[in-house]
């Protein structure tokens, strides 16, 4: 039972579980372009936060001296060098992620996948258990400055699947059988380009979009 | 005799159901096809579509190698073409689908989503092995019916065969019938005394004909009891002093001989070689046979006689024999005819029993 707490307590900091998760990021090199707009610290909420920086700039402060880096670290840097270094804290829980940004046809979207939560509370035999997925966000920048992350959801998924009209490689694992997809990221880009041409009601579930609002969002 | 053309019968019979073979093959395919593309687990109705667009694409190519490609170059042994042909089919069908599959399934299906299908790797592999697959399908069907109708053919031949000889056989019936009938009618004329035994040889003559001729094989003993019976047969007629020599020499009496070897050799030598009431050379008859080997000659003096039948019909005879030799014993036969010293010869040597 602890154990599912423990996996409870990491959703929580996913934001939700509805969001469709991925094993393999949704983009594709080719679709990379960084938009310097999400730049700056954002809200969502009294106690939410979001700091978004760009992981190059974070990633140069943090290393000042690249000849001591090992050739991981630097293969690291090469794959990430154009996203974000996203730090998102509620009620004093901080979770960081690399946010990938990329292009499906003009419309921005973010590959999220975290790099470190806060975990006192979790075994460490628990935690080597949990994966680190990836889960993809629509950008939709306000004309009040303000910025809508729309993850998709799996609950729009989980129909179309049920009602039979898409066909993609997922899987149903774990005790909760969590809904995971399997595809590859070309298959997954695909189903992105075809989502966003496609006019499905309630494409984008309200549980599952952050309104940000700029705190000192660089200009 | 003129012989059936047994090719252009074959042809005619060589039809090939392509609605049979096309539901077959695009049933198998479908059944194949969806199974792949569900990841064997139990098809939905997106797979349904996406499998039947696929064949709906792929069938071009498959048609063009099917109905131009394999009549055009692999039947006529033009491999090499056929070959580049056949690449040149699936580079190009193999592009158009590999770039404007998943567009025209968007267009078409637009409320549908076909993610985890072919990708680009799979897709060039199924559609080289789809290609591959039907063309080897397409062979073997053409294989089959190819020996479908050779398995005709050689029926139809050996029907040909059968009915070749029947012909021959019916046609010497009522030509030795007439014959004889000629003798009869020329033995009452002179109210000769023994017409009536005559008749009795006349029958034994018509049993061998009309009974023993229908048989696959004769033995020696018939043969030589069917000579005997015709020489004093033919006396009656001629009533010659020199009789007919006959010299025979066999070491099995159960050799077989195919019927109605001997009997219009004996025929035509009466015919020619006779003239009724005068002394002429007698006709000579040789007859041996040791083990496999069976020697028949037949000689008569050459005196221009024209007996009992027309000219019409003169030469039938020998005609028929050469016919049923060349079926029976093809290329293990000798037939000479020749004239020496005023006398008509006629050899006969067959190289084997008849099995």
């Amino acid at each position: 039972m602890k154990a599912k707490s423990v996996i409870l307590i990491f959703a929580l900091l996913l934001f939700s579980s509805c969001i469709v998760k991925s094993l393999k990021p949704f983009y594709l090199t080719e679709h990379i372009k960084f938009d310097e707009r999400l730049l700056g610290d954002w809200t969502t909420g009294k106690t939410s936060t979001w700091k978004i920086t760009s992981f190059k700039e974070t990633w140069k402060e943090e290393n000042k001296d690249e000849a001591k880096l090992s050739e991981d670290e630097l293969k690291a840097y090469n794959t990430y060098k154009e996203s974000y270094f996203v730090v998102y804290t509620k009620a004093d829980k901080e979770g960081q992620f690399i946010a990938m940004p990329f292009m499906v046809g003009e419309h921005l979207f973010l590959d999220f996948t975290p790099i470190e939560y806060q975990s006192e509370e979790l075994n460490s035999l628990a935690a080597q258990h949990l994966l680190k997925t990836h889960s993809t966000a629509y950008v939709d920048f306000q004309d009040d400055g303000g910025v809508k992350l729309k993850w998709l959801d799996e609950s729009v998924v989980n129909r179309l699947l049920k009602e039979g009209k898409i066909r993609i490689k997922h899987e149903i694992t774990g005790i909760d059988e969590d809904f995971v997809l399997t595809a590859s990221s070309k298959e997954l880009y695909r189903f992105l380009e075809k989502f966003m041409a496609s006019d499905i009601e309630d494409k984008w579930d309200k549980d599952s979009t952050k309104t940000l609002t700029p705190l000192n969002a660089k200009p | 005799m003129r012989s059936l053309n047994l090719n252009s019968l074959i042809k005619t019979e060589h039809v090939h159901r392509p609605l049979l073979f096309h539901g077959v093959l695009w049933t198998l395919a479908f059944g194949i096809l969806i199974f792949i593309f569900s990841k064997g687990k139990i098809p939905e109705f997106i797979d349904v579509l996406y499998t039947l667009s696929f064949l709906v694409l792929i069938a071009v190519p498959v048609c063009i190698n099917f109905y131009v490609l394999i009549p055009r170059f692999l039947k006529k042994e033009m491999y090499v073409a056929y070959f580049i042909g056949f690449l040149l089919n699936a580079v190009v069908f193999g592009a158009f689908i590999y770039f404007f599959f998943e567009p025209l399934l968007n267009i078409f299906f637009p409320s549908y989503f076909f993610i985890s299908y072919l990708t680009s790797n799979t897709l060039i592999i199924v559609i080289s092995i789809f290609l591959v697959s039907t063309t080897l399908l397409k062979l073997g069907e053409d294989w089959f019916y190819f020996n479908s109708s050779q398995s005709k053919l050689l029926k139809m031949k050996s029907l040909q065969f059968e009915t070749q000889l029947s012909a021959l056989r019916a046609q010497i019936n009522p030509h030795f019938l007439f014959n004889s009938l000629n003798v009869i009618y020329a033995l009452a004329l002179d109210k000769r005394e023994n017409i009536t035994k005559a008749i009795v040889e006349l029958s034994d003559i018509l049993r061998y004909v009309i009974y023993d001729s229908s048989s696959d094989g004769v033995t020696l003993k018939e043969e030589v009891a069917l000579i005997k019976n015709y020489i004093a047969f033919q006396q009656h007629r001629i009533s010659t002093k020199q009789p007919t020599e006959l010299d025979i020499s066999i070491t099995n009496e159960s050799f077989k001989i195919y019927p109605m070897l001997l009997l219009p050799l004996l025929e035509n030598s009466y015919k020619h070689g006779t003239i009724s009431g005068e002394d002429t050379a007698p006709i000579e008859i040789r007859l041996h046979q040791e083990d496999n080997r069976f020697f028949f000659q037949i000689s008569n003096p050459i005196l221009n006689a024209k007996n009992t039948i027309d000219d019409k019909y003169s030469g039938v005879g020998l005609d028929n024999l050469k016919h049923n030799l060349e079926l029976v014993y093809p290329n293990a036969y000798r037939l000479q005819v020749e004239t020496k010293d005023g006398r008509f010869i006629v050899t006969l040597i067959l190289e084997h029993e008849l099995k």
